[in-house]
């Protein structure tokens, strides 16, 4: 993700309203009435309030929200196969909304691509033709159709299923075949309507991985619709929380898990599993690191006083030696009572894979960064209190 | 006795006499319109009626089979066909399937396209709704007399009954079919781009044949039971079998004739079913 | 109303000679049913019967609608309707020999004077543009004016309806006439659309010739010519469809009755003896018929009509006291 590139897609101000008055009913959103009372008032649903964002070129922004929250409404504006009731959208600068016609035909076909949740493949074309429907569109010669068709066949990883019907496919199939069609194409942008979500959660394991891998080589601007927040967490460079049509946050996965917006919000990621997504990094907390030349037990006793933890972790070198103990420091009267060993872990190391470390041992673990610098260290108590912090603090 | 509240003679006068004078000042343009039409009806007619009949028959056998590759329906279908020339009625079938193939094209040339337009839109629906409801409910009598005032007697008028009374189903059909598509793959194709008219080819019509082709059997279906009315304007064919049957009193032969017209729409219906259902393989969407 | 009822039958009886005690009511019958037959001058007549019945003679009589085909099926079956006003015998004639025989059915009279003229008739306008055109001989010589629109190498000859004896004995005609050369035979298959066909011709002044009969509404509406015939011969084939040496002949002459119910004539001899008297000219009736189309009236009116401008005609059918009631019920 690169910050300083031109934004890809700018929303501003999008409102979505339906119904038969959608004039009134937008005046009274835009006043703060809430929906209820709109719908009462008017018959009018308010379905997108006052969406403002910007995605950057190869983000993996996710959306994410309950059913009802408005982001199937809201991932359908950015190929305008809904049209906002007032706002605007721009991709690379060009106001979509403006676009008529066939321009926005053109724009759909070489720009966006959509995955959808119930595939939307055509029953009576082979998996073949149905990858290559947007070529088709495109208007591409019949050999060209085929060869990019069969390749991103292979690359979805359905080779030699090129002369299938859908209906001959499993659910993880068809959505592979889906999102084979949505690659063929080479549009900057893919959309994923809950593309995973109706599928076996082994199988869409399997896809997250799979969609995660071929993002990383292709670098594209993806639009992720999700009601899981796991699936968030896992896949979005941003996530953006909706709710009765509202953004109630944006924020990346670590912002939206460590500091939720509201309790809307820490509810609704109450349970997923941080141990997965939250990295050493981002929960350690500082310990004294002092170089075992010239360590004295008065230098280690001041420096656990000023931090006020029970333990110094000790470098050799600017390696990591090990870890002084206070209970070995007032053991002994004199001298630091000997440098205990202990594992480190990196910065990025999800907590998932720390905790066998932390249970091993009743030492501090420390986290170090790419250098092999100690930065900080994770104790058992942190450790645990990270991973269930949200129960923690939801039920208090 | 209901109160009589204005005079209907006035009224009704004024009708005949702007009928009679659409008939008087537009009958001949319009029968001239019409006379394409009469003359391909009359070779459509004379060339099935120029073939052996065991060449009609063997080619309906071997229809019937290509669609279902099994002997079965050709067999059942022969037979019927057979049966029919046995008891005397064989030019007369003939016509009768001539006259039904004829109103069945003429319908689907209509009926699909207006289908169309009434899937797509709500205006076109709201219009046409009422419109079939008095098609298919206005007895053929009422519009046929004037229709014969304006063409002549014969196959032109009771083509254009026989359209009218059995247009409605394909027209109906189409326009549910379309409707009933699967909205994630239509939305799927106006993702990639298409535009009204392919969305139509590539998605809407193909996943709505099957009740299209319901609606072009029900269609076929229809044309069949207005032979008799057919008939009576001198369209010929086994509707004419049955009204001297009535005229001469003779049950039997009223019976037989019946029989037959019930015999072809055995013959036809199977055959369209058994190709509906082929279509439907041949689609893949047995389990979409 | 019965003191009126009984002293009308005493007048009856005072009126009339010979031993008819009950000859101005209704006898013993519940019901005297009518097929109002679906064209113009059967439903007239059923409706002449039913006023005069009713009103005349107190009867319980009721109209039945009906066709030739569907009124004789049920005489011949169950006896009613009693009253068949206009059957044309000749187009029944197995019904008609059958029914007889067993004494079910007999004429009662003959409604129309002339009988039924049957023919094949062409516009006055064609007539007069065409002096030559007379007779059926003539008809082969023009069959380029009347051209088949379905096979314009040949005429059109319009003849009668599916299943009538006509449709036969013009099939017939038309080999003995050595017309099925030059003309098609085309049957318009109903009297409506033969009816339509007709008018059609004549509102666009095109040529036609058609088969068609009288007493008809049409033919009091619009003047048209019969093509004269050779006389009428006994004996032919011509009625047979299997007929192989066809000769040529005239229509017979058309045998048109009242057929009536002997249940009914047993049961009500007063209403027997109007049936029997009942006559109108051909004439007459096109007339009728013919005021009735221009004023849009129903067959109820018109029969009232000729009820109220033809008194010299129908007073002769029935005995003065029932002449009186009938109008004095109008």
């Amino acid at each position: 993700m690169n910050n300083t590139a031109k934004p890809k897609i700018v929303c501003r101000d999008i409102f979505k309203i339906f119904g038969k008055t959608p004039a009134k009913a937008l005046e009274l959103a835009a006043r703060g009435v809430s929906r209820a009372d709109i719908l009462s008032q008017t018959g009018n649903v308010v379905a997108l309030r006052d969406i403002s964002f910007e995605m950057a070129a190869g983000e993996t922004f996710v959306i994410m929200g309950l059913s009802g929250s408005g982001k199937s409404t809201l991932i359908r504006h950015f190929n305008r196969l809904v049209e906002p009731t007032s706002g605007s959208i721009t991709v690379d600068g060009e106001d979509i909304v403006a676009m008529g016609k066939a321009r926005l035909r053109e724009f759909r076909r070489r720009k966006v691509s959509m995955v959808f949740q119930n595939f939307g493949l055509l029953p009576h074309r082979t998996v073949l033709d149905n990858v290559a429907y947007g070529l088709l569109m495109q208007g591409r010669p019949k050999a060209e159709q085929r060869e990019r068709a069969a390749y991103w066949i292979s690359q979805v990883g359905l080779a030699g299923y090129e002369g299938h019907y859908p209906r001959q496919l499993s659910g993880g199939m068809k959505q592979r075949v889906g999102l084979a069609r949505a690659l063929a194409g080479e549009a900057e942008i893919l959309l994923m309507d809950e593309a995973f979500s109706a599928l076996d959660p082994l199988i869409r394991g399997e896809m997250q991985e799979q969609l995660a891998s071929l993002q990383k080589e292709l670098g594209k601007t993806v639009v992720f619709i999700t009601h899981d927040p796991d699936e968030a967490m896992l896949l979005g460079d941003r996530i953006a929380i909706l709710r009765e049509g509202s953004i109630q946050q944006i924020g990346t996965p670590e912002q939206i898990l460590l500091e939720p917006a509201n309790d809307y919000i820490a509810r609704f990621v109450k349970s997923v599993n941080r141990a997965r997504f939250l990295t050493a990094g981002q929960v350690m907390i500082s310990f004294p690191v002092l170089a075992e030349k010239g360590l004295t037990r008065e230098a280690a006793c001041a420096a656990m006083a000023d931090s006020n933890v029970d333990h110094v972790f000790v470098t050799r070198d600017g390696a990591l030696a090990g870890v002084l103990t206070k209970d070995a420091l007032q053991e002994s009267s004199k001298g630091t009572g000997g440098i205990h060993v202990t594992t480190s872990c990196k910065t990025s190391m999800p907590l998932e894979q720390v905790t066998p470390l932390i249970a091993r041992s009743s030492l501090p673990v420390a986290v170090v960064d790419l250098e092999g610098r100690v930065v900080g260290g994770l104790t058992r108590a942190v450790t645990l209190r990270s991973i269930g912090e949200l129960t923690a603090r939801s039920s208090a | 006795m209901f109160p009589e509240l204005f005079d209907t003679r006035s009224f009704r006068e004024a009708i005949d006499r702007s009928a009679d004078w659409v008939v008087t000042n537009w009958g001949a343009t319009i029968e001239a319109a019409f006379s394409p039409l009469l003359r391909g009806l009359v070779l459509l007619e004379q060339g099935l009626l120029w073939l052996p009949w065991y060449v009609l028959i063997g080619a309906v056998c071997g229809i019937s089979f290509l669609i279902t590759r099994n002997v079965k329906l050709p067999l059942g279908v022969g037979i019927l066909l057979f049966l029919i020339g046995a008891v005397g009625f064989w030019d007369d079938c003939v016509r009768t399937i001539a006259l039904m193939l004829a109103a069945t094209l003429v319908s689907l040339a209509i009926g699909i396209p207006f289908g169309i337009a009434m899937s797509l839109s709500l205006t076109v629906r709201t219009i046409m709704r009422p419109l079939l409801d008095i098609m298919q409910t206005m007895p053929s009598f009422v519009y046929l007399i004037p229709a014969v005032m304006l063409l002549g007697p014969g196959k032109v008028p009771a083509l254009l009954a026989t359209v009218i009374y059995a247009v409605a189903p394909v027209m109906r059909l189409t326009d549910l079919g379309i409707r009933q598509v699967d909205p994630d793959v239509v939305e799927a194709v106006t993702s990639f781009g298409a535009g009204d008219w392919q969305k139509l080819i590539h998605a809407q019509l193909p996943l709505a044949l099957p009740t299209i082709m319901a609606g072009i059997n029900q269609t076929m279906m229809m044309a069949l039971s207005m032979v008799v009315i057919a008939s009576m304007i001198g369209a010929g064919g086994l509707g004419y079998q049955v009204l001297q049957g009535i005229g001469r009193l003779e049950v039997s032969r009223g019976l037989l004739a019946g029989l037959s017209i019930v015999a072809l729409a055995i013959v036809f219906d199977r055959i369209a079913q058994a190709y509906g259902r082929r279509m439907q393989t041949s689609l893949h969407m047995n389990d979409e | 109303m019965r003191i009126g009822l009984a002293l009308a039958a005493t007048l009856g009886l005072w009126l009339t000679s010979g031993d008819v005690v009950h000859a101005a009511d209704c006898g013993s019958a519940d019901e005297i049913s009518i097929t109002e037959l679906n064209w113009p001058s059967g439903a007239f007549f059923a409706n002449l019967h039913q006023i005069v019945l009713s009103k005349g003679y107190g009867c319980n009589a009721t109209l039945t609608p009906g066709d030739t085909a569907s009124s004789t099926a049920s005489m011949a079956a169950r006896g009613k309707p009693d009253i068949n006003p206009e059957l044309w015998v000749d187009n029944v004639k197995d019904f008609w020999a059958k029914v007889t025989a067993e004494k079910k059915v007999y004429a009662a009279g003959h409604p129309v004077i002339e009988g039924g003229i049957e023919g094949f008739f062409i516009p006055k306008y064609v007539a007069e543009a065409h002096p030559d055109l007379k007779s059926i001989t003539d008809l082969a010589k023009f069959k380029d004016l009347f051209p088949d629109p379905a096979d314009p190498s040949k005429g059109v000859l319009y003849t009668c309806q599916p299943g009538w004896s006509c449709e036969v004995l013009i099939a017939n005609m038309a080999k003995a006439f050595k017309l099925d050369s030059t003309f098609n035979l085309f049957s318009p298959g109903s009297s409506a659309a033969l009816d339509a066909t007709i008018v059609k011709a004549y509102q666009r002044k095109e040529p036609i010739v058609t088969y068609y009969w009288a007493p008809t509404p049409l033919l009091g509406k619009y003047p048209m010519v019969r093509l004269e015939m050779p006389p009428y011969v006994e004996g032919t084939c011509n009625n047979d469809k299997n007929c192989t040496s066809p000769k040529p002949s005239d229509f017979p002459p058309g045998k048109i009755v009242t057929a009536v119910s002997t249940a009914a004539k047993d049961k009500a001899p007063g209403p027997a003896k109007y049936l029997a008297a009942f006559t109108i000219k051909n004439q007459v009736v096109s007339q009728m018929l013919a005021w009735a189309d221009d004023n849009k009236a129903t067959p109820a009116d018109t029969a009232k009509q000729f009820l109220k401008t033809h008194e010299e005609i129908w007073t002769k059918w029935v005995p003065a006291d029932v002449a009186a009631r009938v109008k004095a019920g109008l």
